[in-house]
């Protein structure tokens, strides 16, 4: 019988066929991992290989401790080490950076994406750390103001090959306002009090913005701000300076996750920011700062699949060792089953944020349904992979409760999965309305 | 002789709780702290034995009392009242009655007991013992620890305990353990040479109560407390049944406290020119937070008999814990969202309950394990 049925097992079934029947079989012995890094270009195999090296060698040793002790965590020491392998340099081809450019033409954050799901699969809060630097940079390349590029990207870029490379935020949340500026309707009542006032040379913003990833740790920060006393559509990008006068960062955020990266608040008190470092145009921050979400939302999804893999390797791992009776409990068909539900799982949404990202220009409504999509998925994963490891689950020094925590988040912020629901219906209705009834 | 209780005593009882959560538990939970000022913990558990809702040898009305044994509901509902305000606290007072239950169900009474608080260890890995033998009344092994024969005809303890779930100092621990083809029961002070307690630490939630691993290397029994004959394995499954419905009573507290919580903070936290109460996605979280409630209330709030343990009653209990857990999980999670970035911070104190509810339904057979025990033992039908 057991003869038989080795026999049967497609490899050894498929030998009994002629020759380019067996070649049209694909039976490689090839992890999925393997097989769609296959799938990409020269540039995306290249990043994809180089940060899961990255993540298996410098982020895993140190994921537990970053999460318990993350104010002990050398975050700075990390960065140099991610910066100097030029993972802080992937959202711009050269000579802003080192993204790949027929790649880079295909698909803007493509590359992004592919490590930010390799980072994350071992420390969701390493990844955010590494990746919010992105976020800051967004809208400098969004506003499409060349000499922008040349008077901020270019020497981002050189300090990034440095012991020191700097690190840039994004600040648009403020105490009053969170989902609101991040739809429109909402954004057109909301209650800011971050404004920037005329000056000779450039302007003085007073206010607060809070929750802002990397607020305490970053060099340089795009910071929204609306003009004196007008509303919303006044907003405008400035790209604020630590060491201006006038800037402190002030309480920081204890988080139930994404520990290594802070979540802090940011004091302006009369903070001169001189012209040139406005960015884009006067009044555009309010598309700027939408279409930045269009670009950002992805990489949360791809964070999220990350997070979730992350759990289930390590649930994989723990149903190899796991003996339940006289069987390992991957031995179990059930325990197959609740494996193979959780591979299907992070498998479709890896598709989505593939797909959503193969284009030059993200589109809203696609980045709003990968990011609801991938999250939601990622953290039923993550249940299912608490669920099979029981009391094991919930040792923190195991990780998958850690994955659990961090893939949280992600469901709340970039807009919470609610308001993303939102952005696509607002993007894509009439459209889709049209389309139907043509 | 059972005691009955009349609903006015019920109430009072259940007054009684709602006071201490308010006033004591609440005053634990100081913002400064994820998880409360696990120090102040002690002090706390001591006032809640003097107000009688700690059950233990002397006090037979608290959480899983044995004079309560009648009324199942009423410790379900104080554990629900408690888990409100703190679901780690919650867990200690059904820990310690657990056991003391357990305890006065083996040998009546406990109260020449000297310890103030005891564990029961019953689990050996990541999910729940065999107990089918008992069930089944075969002979086949239920435990891997046991007792043997020492060189000079005493009894020893040998193999290891892990996801114990005891109070802060915790005196002796309740073990059961196989003897021979049967089930048997010892009871260890927590000094008891050759026992090695490991504290597992440190966790996803309910950090009031403690988590440990025993290792009993050789721990010498003394005869007076070593618990054997059926009425063992009648008590095994009775820890199972307790620990089933009193983990759903903690989650249906704790997604409760969720759900005032996010309800409170959606009157009062204004998004596009309104409260968030008034806003469409909102209304979906709470409601939807409500209804899983809802529903896991009304699992919980049956007709449960302790002096009646069969496999369709462990089942249901099992059948409780897994839908229960779940449930509350979502609607924890729901409240939590309509917080948005807030509920992930520790202030608003949802995060606590999101990591409280989910250790509770990882714990003590998530619902994935539970479901193959519900099949395995058959139905009604």
């Amino acid at each position: 019988m057991d003869e038989l049925v080795e026999r049967l097992k497609m490899p050894n079934a498929a030998q009994r066929m002629n020759t380019l029947g067996r070649w049209l079989v694909d039976a490689e012995p090839l992890t999925i991992w393997e097989r769609d890094t296959r799938l990409l270009s020269r540039a995306g195999r290249k990043w994809r290989r180089r940060a899961l090296e990255f993540s298996r060698r410098f982020i895993r040793p140190v994921a537990v401790e970053a999460d318990l002790h993350h104010h002990e965590f050398d975050r700075r020491a990390f960065i140099n080490k991610a910066a100097k392998r030029g993972f802080l340099s992937l959202l711009m081809p050269a000579p802003f950076g080192r993204a790949n450019l027929r790649a880079y033409l295909r698909s803007t954050i493509f590359q992004v994406i592919l490590i930010a799901e390799e980072f994350c699969t071992e420390s969701g809060g390493i990844g955010l750390l590494l990746l919010v630097h992105y976020l800051g940079i967004a809208p400098i390349l969004l506003s499409g103001h060349f000499p922008s590029y040349i008077r901020h990207l270019i020497p981002l870029q050189l300090k990034s090959m440095t012991d020191n490379p700097t690190l840039m935020a994004f600040a648009i949340t403020e105490p009053s306002a969170g989902s609101d500026v991040e739809e429109t309707e909402g954004g057109a009542t909301a209650r800011l009090v971050t404004t920037a006032k005329k000056t000779t040379g450039g302007y003085l913003l007073n206010g607060r913005k809070v929750f802002i990833s990397n607020g305490q740790l970053a060099d340089k920060i795009t910071v929204f701000a609306k003009l004196g006393g007008e509303a919303l559509d006044s907003w405008t990008c400035f790209l604020v300076d630590k060491k201006m006068d006038g800037f402190s960062v002030g309480r920081q955020e204890r988080k139930m996750g994404q520990r290594p990266s802070d979540a802090s608040e940011i004091i302006l008190e009369d903070v001169f920011v001189p012209n040139k470092n406005i960015i884009g145009k006067l009044r555009g921050g309010w598309a700027l700062n939408r279409n930045v979400l269009n670009y950002s939302r992805p990489a949360i999804g791809a964070m999220a699949v990350g997070m979730a893999r992350g759990a289930f390797e390590k649930t994989l791992h723990f149903c190899r060792e796991t003996f339940l009776g006289d069987k390992r409990l991957i031995d179990y068909q059930d325990v197959q089953l609740e494996l193979a539900d959780m591979f299907t799982q992070l498998w479709a949404a890896r598709s989505m944020v593939w797909h959503s990202c193969r284009t030059l220009r993200s589109n809203q409504a696609a980045a709003a349904a990968t990011k609801v999509f991938a999250t939601d998925t990622a953290y039923a994963v993550c249940n299912k992979a608490m669920d099979l490891m029981g009391d094991h689950s919930y040792i923190r020094t195991g990780g998958v409760e850690r994955a659990l925590r961090d893939v949280r988040l992600t469901q709340i912020y970039e807009g919470t999965n609610q308001i993303n629901r939102l952005a696509l219906i607002e993007q894509q209705w009439e459209a889709e309305i049209e389309g139907s009834e043509e | 002789m059972e005691i009955q209780l009349s609903q006015e005593e019920i109430s009072e009882f259940a007054g009684l709780a709602g006071k201490f959560a308010q006033s004591s538990l609440r005053s634990y939970l100081n913002p400064e702290f994820s998880d409360g000022e696990i120090e102040r913990l002690p002090q706390i558990l001591e006032e809640a034995r003097k107000t009688g809702l700690l059950a233990d040898a002397e006090n037979s009305y608290g959480v899983w009392g044995f004079d309560l044994n009648a009324h199942p509901d009423v410790s379900l509902k104080l554990l629900t009242i408690l888990a409100e305000v703190c679901g780690g606290a919650a867990m200690c007072f059904h820990q310690n009655g657990l056991a003391f239950n357990i305890l006065h169900f083996l040998s009546s009474p406990p109260s020449e007991l000297s310890f103030r608080t005891v564990a029961v260890a019953l689990q050996e890995s990541h999910t729940i013992p065999h107990v089918e033998s008992i069930l089944k009344n075969t002979s086949a092994p239920v435990f891997e620890t046991q007792v043997v024969r020492g060189e000079n005809g005493q009894w020893l303890l040998r193999g290891a305990k892990r996801f114990v779930y005891s109070l802060p100092g915790n005196e002796a621990y309740l073990v059961f353990v196989q003897d021979g083809d049967e089930p048997a029961a010892a009871l260890l002070p927590a000094d008891s040479p050759g026992m090695k307690i490991k504290p597992l630490e440190p966790r996803l939630g309910l950090a009031a109560c403690r988590v440990e691993y025993l290792i009993l290397e050789d721990v010498l029994l003394e005869e007076n407390r070593i618990f054997r004959g059926k009425e063992v394995g009648a008590a095994l499954l009775r820890t199972l049944f307790i620990q089933w419905l009193g983990i759903s009573a903690i989650a249906v507290g704790i997604g409760r406290g969720a759900l005032k919580a996010a309800g409170k903070y959606a009157g009062e936290r204004y998004q596009g020119g309104t409260t968030i109460e008034n806003h469409p996605a909102v209304q979906r979280l709470l409601s939807g937070s409500e209804e899983n409630i809802v529903s896991a209330e009304a699992q919980l709030n049956q007709k449960w008999r302790l002096d009646a343990m069969d496999t369709n009653s462990l089942r249901k209990a099992a059948t409780t814990k897994r839908s229960v857990t779940r449930l509350c999980t979502q609607a924890v999670s729901d409240a939590l969202q309509c917080f948005g970035g807030y509920g992930y911070m520790e202030d608003y104190g949802m995060e606590k309950r999101f990591r409280d509810v989910h250790t509770l339904k990882a714990m003590v057979g998530s619902p994935f394990y539970l479901q193959r025990l519900i099949h395995h033992w058959g139905g009604e039908a």
